[in-house]
């Protein structure tokens, strides 16, 4: 994609990539999720949202072998934060065994929206913005 | 341990920081697969794997978690051991209820790691410590 933009910022240093593609911001977690990536990726998000036009996030979950309790409560509750500022998220590329152990663990899925991937999330994106 | 179950392939690892739970994972990813499980049976030991080594660093700074492959005469799977010398659970009905309502209240992951694993036997005493063991089989 053409117009993609790489933020310049230390992004592997946060363990997560930042990337703005159409208008949507894409974050891709690199390494195993942590309290301390989730809080940079949290931070940086926010950030980005109340100072852009951007309105739409997809997270992209494809490279994360596990996802446990604790973490999936983290992104909801980043998910939320972002649709106070007007935002909406979504949750993606969630492998087969993520959300098996999640719905285990007795998750719900509920309050947050998931796509198949990216193509599905930004077509979603689109037709809302239409 | 004499309980008619052999173990093969013991793994302790020391778990003091974020790099150990991540490196626990991965080990325990690699031995599950040579333990012969699913996708699905490694990604529930996996993440039970990271809900108890976070509460080994959570409630007790530091512990350890040991695994192995287990063969019994009816089956081969998947042993974990998460253990610490940290405060030890007061009141183990409590931490063992499930707490993932809506209001987002923290539980142990405990429960969580319970309903993942096959198998669960926890022992806390308070000023002592606590150890989980649990099993997972190739299904």
């Amino acid at each position: 994609m053409t117009d993609a933009w790489i933020s310049p910022d230390a992004a592997s240093q946060s363990g997560v990539n930042v990337a703005v593609v159409k208008g949507h911001v894409v974050a891709t977690p690199q390494t195993q999720l942590s309290g301390e990536v989730i809080a940079a990726l949290r931070d940086r998000l926010l950030a980005m949202l109340s100072q852009t036009s951007a309105r739409h996030v997809y997270i992209d979950c494809s490279g994360l072998e596990v996802i446990d309790a604790e973490e999936f409560r983290a992104l909801r509750n980043l998910a939320a934060m972002a649709k106070m500022l007007g935002a909406d998220v979504l949750l993606g590329g969630l492998r087969p065994g993520v959300v098996a152990s999640l719905v285990t663990m007795g998750e719900s899925g509920a309050g947050i929206r998931t796509a198949l991937n990216l193509d599905d999330a930004v077509s979603l994106f689109d037709e809302e913005r239409s | 341990m004499f309980d008619g179950i052999c173990r093969v392939e013991n793994h302790v690892i020391a778990i003091r920081n974020f790099e150990d739970v991540t490196s626990a994972i991965i080990r325990v990813n690699e031995l599950s697969g040579r333990a012969g499980l699913s996708v699905i049976e490694k990604s529930s030991v996996m993440t039970a794997v990271s809900e108890l080594t976070n509460n080994i660093l959570k409630y007790a700074k530091k512990g350890s978690l040991t695994m192995a492959i287990i063969q019994t005469r009816t089956g081969r799977g998947i042993e974990i051991v998460a253990e610490d010398h940290g405060p030890g659970i007061t009141d183990i009905q409590m931490a063992m209820r499930d707490h993932y309502s809506e209001s987002g209240t923290l539980g142990l992951g405990l429960p969580g790691s319970k309903r993942l694993m096959d198998e669960f036997f926890l022992r806390s005493e308070v000023g002592a410590g606590t150890r989980v063991t649990a099993r997972k089989w190739k299904s």
